[in-house]
């Protein structure tokens, strides 16, 4: 039986698309069973979408079209 | 030699990388395979090397491991913070999270998650193992969520 420790490396570290599928349905399992680590994927997930929409709306990203074109020329002298 | 498959394939691929580099270099004076394998060991301790250093730089791990028993079952579960997560403030607290991060682990971070690179590409752009990006983005994800959950406590 896989633990709540082995359930968390596995998101944390994005590994379960790369797991076989027989560990991958242990996952899903202990998740569906497991209240503290369906929480820790939660939070992981929030922490993504928190983190975009933060990007977004500060107008961090996405990058610039002409991003490449404006650090090349700061690197000549241009502006 | 006691690493993991995922290990054992990135070492591999590693090997025949400097093979391709520097078989101008091979002058024939010992067997292909005995030089094949000189790589291999000098790649292995090099692997070992960096896990050593990972494991003294971030104390991260500890904290991790604490929260679990011998078993692998929480002792101290994660806390809630849906009311954080859903306040206006989650986006800049992040944003300060994140600037605590060291930068490989923020390169990594912003690459999977704003913007949705795949492992390879990632792999390829900072040249670094698949399995150190896994290790990289977990202490990143897992550096951010124990930073709110303080902030969320202060």
């Amino acid at each position: 039986m896989i633990s709540c420790r082995d359930v968390v490396n596995i998101l944390a570290s994005d590994e379960l698309a790369m797991t076989s599928r027989w560990k991958r349905t242990e996952v899903w399992l202990h998740l569906a069973m497991c209240k503290h680590c369906t929480r820790f994927a939660q939070q992981l997930a929030s922490i993504r979408k928190i983190a975009q929409s933060f990007m977004v709306e500060s107008g961090l990203w996405p990058v610039r079209a002409d991003f490449e074109e404006r650090v090349l020329g700061r690197l000549n002298g241009e502006g | 030699m006691g690493f993991s498959e995922d290990e054992a394939e990135d070492l591999v691929q590693d090997v025949f990388v400097t093979f391709l580099e520097k078989i101008d270099s091979f002058e024939g004076r010992s067997q292909l395979r005995t030089w094949l394998i000189g790589i291999l060991h000098r790649k292995a301790m090099e692997q070992r090397r960096q896990q050593a250093a990972d494991r003294r730089h971030d104390s991260l791990d500890n904290v991790l491991e604490s929260r679990f028993d011998d078993r692998g079952n929480w002792i101290k579960p994660p806390a809630d913070l849906a009311r954080l997560f859903e306040s206006q403030r989650a986006g800049e607290m992040i944003r300060g999270c994140m600037e605590k991060l060291p930068s490989n682990q923020r390169a990594v971070f912003i690459l999977r998650e704003i913007e949705g690179l795949e492992t390879q590409e990632i792999c390829k752009l900072l040249e670094v193992t698949v399995t150190n990006m896994g290790v990289l983005i977990h202490r990143a994800r897992t550096r951010l969520r124990d930073c709110l959950e303080s902030a969320g406590k202060g």
